[in-house]
């Protein structure tokens, strides 16, 4: 109840003055350019890395993503891009 | 992304292989401590190779020691490491800088000179006086001043009334522009007689200044005169001095006598061969092959090669001088044989000293033959301009 109450202050706060939504409250800021490339910004890690299957983990549960030939082109701590030739992406709670 | 692997490369990168079985906790470790990967690529279920920077390498041990998989470099690739590599092969790497001193230098010399558009000045002296200026083979380019070296040209040689020099690469190529001379004008106030430069019958007079001498079909002997400069009135008083002109057509004789012996006297080459075979350059001689001559008589021929690279010439000449022995013999041969002979002399001494322009009326031969010898008189006629300017003192 308590932490519902913050997360709508943030929402507010953040809504009001301009801040955008990855800043206040660390979600993952997913950016996809066609099924090739993924840029995910805000990741808390790698959980599972094959060939055919990517797991990453964020705030907001795990990101699943499928494909062939998944890559990974750059990892840091801000962000990860993938590439390959994706069929699916998906949040796992 | 190619101007960061740009960067990367200068940098220097290392390709890493990991092995283990929890490469993902490894991957994560390395980028929470501020390690920056790229180009992560899973092989199989258990390797992993990625790329990374080479001063952070030694950040792995530690997340090494903790997860327990084992790390190996498979290339090392940058900058860094080629001049690493320079170090090691100091030789090698001087050989390279050397080699591109030597062809900057080269391409920094002329190598070749290369005349054009003359058609009666003669190259050799348009060349002279190049290299009299600065201009020739083996100089630095940028040390000449075309322009001053145009000028000189142009200074030297009067026939020339532009010049232009320019630089292809490792050629000089010197482009010349005739002058076209005015004829040279007759000093018409210098007093002239016309004489005779060889002994004839004379064909025809025209005479176009001063008084005719001669008639037509007079012998004249060499050195008379035949066209006065000194006109005169009834009386043989001189009146005054012109410069004499005129033309005189005259039948001439060029002769040549030989005699053949019947017991005639031949050369003969024996078969024997020195050679000498050698390369010169400014007089300097390297002999490849140096035979010792030891006939008595011989026949010496040199055969010139200029060496080639392509279509550049190098002044560097090869030469090949035969020695040919030869020994002189006697054979006895009939009258017909030794007229042949002897007509065949006559005839190659005539053309080396007749004059080319004179025109052939007449080829007469008288043959002796007696006292085992065959004597052939071979005597042309001719016709030609026979006048020689010579001045009145």
């Amino acid at each position: 109840m308590k932490k519902k109450n913050i997360n709508d202050f943030k929402s507010r706060l953040s809504e009001s003055l301009d801040i955008p939504k990855d800043v206040t409250f660390g979600v993952p800021n997913i950016k996809m350019m066609g099924n090739i490339e993924i840029t995910i910004e805000n990741h808390k890690g790698i959980v599972e890395y094959s060939q055919n299957i990517l797991r990453i983990n964020s705030v907001c549960g795990i990101i699943k993503v499928s494909g062939k030939n998944l890559e990974i082109k750059e990892i840091n701590q801000e962000y990860i891009t993938i590439n390959g030739i994706f069929d699916s992406i998906e949040f796992v709670y | 992304m190619s101007k960061k692997n740009s960067m990367e490369f200068i940098n220097g990168y290392v390709i890493v292989k990991v092995e283990g079985l929890n490469t993902e906790k490894f991957i994560n470790m390395a980028v929470n401590n501020g390690i920056n990967l790229w180009d992560i690529e899973r092989i199989n279920f258990t390797t992993t190779i990625f790329k990374m920077r080479y001063y952070q390498y030694g950040m792995l041990r530690d997340i090494v020691k903790r997860t327990g998989v084992k790390v190996k470099i498979i290339k090392k690739i940058g900058i860094h490491f080629i001049y690493k590599k320079a170090l090691r092969r100091k030789v090698f790497v001087l050989g390279i800088g050397l080699f591109l001193i030597i062809i900057i230098y080269m391409l920094n010399i002329i190598w070749q000179i290369e005349i054009s558009g003359n058609k009666t000045v003669d190259s050799k002296i348009i060349y002279e006086s190049a290299k009299n200026a600065g201009l020739k083979e083996g100089n630095l380019k940028y040390k000449l001043n075309l322009r001053d070296i145009e000028d000189s040209i142009l200074r030297d040689i009067k026939e020339i009334s532009v010049v232009t020099i320019r630089l292809e690469g490792i050629k000089a190529k010197i482009e010349v522009v005739e002058r076209k001379m005015p004829p040279s004008i007759l000093d018409l106030n210098e007093p002239m007689n016309i004489i005779a430069a060889k002994d004839g019958i004379v064909l025809k007079v025209s005479t176009y200044m001063g008084k005719s001498i001669i008639k037509e079909g007079d012998y004249v002997k060499k050195g008379q005169i035949l066209i006065s400069g000194i006109l005169t009135d009834n009386q043989n008083i001189p009146v005054r001095l012109v410069h004499a002109m005129g033309d005189v057509i005259a039948k001439t004789w060029y002769e040549s006598v030989k005699e053949v012996d019947l017991n005639y006297k031949y050369e003969n080459r024996t078969g024997r061969v020195a050679k000498k075979v050698y390369y010169s350059l400014n007089d300097k001689k390297i002999y490849l092959k140096n035979d010792n001559i030891e006939f008595q008589k011989y026949d010496k021929i040199i055969d010139k090669k200029l060496l080639k690279i392509g279509t550049l010439k190098i002044p560097i000449e090869m030469i090949t001088e035969y020695y040919y022995e030869k020994v002189y013999k006697y054979k006895t041969i009939n009258y017909d044989e030794a007229y042949k002979i002897a007509l065949c002399e006559a005839e190659n001494e005539i053309k080396q000293y007749i004059p080319k322009n004179v025109k052939i009326i007449d080829k007469k031969i008288e043959k002796t033959m007696g006292n085992n010898k065959v004597k052939v008189r071979l005597l042309y006629v001719a016709e030609e301009n026979i006048c020689l300017e010579q001045a009145i003192k």
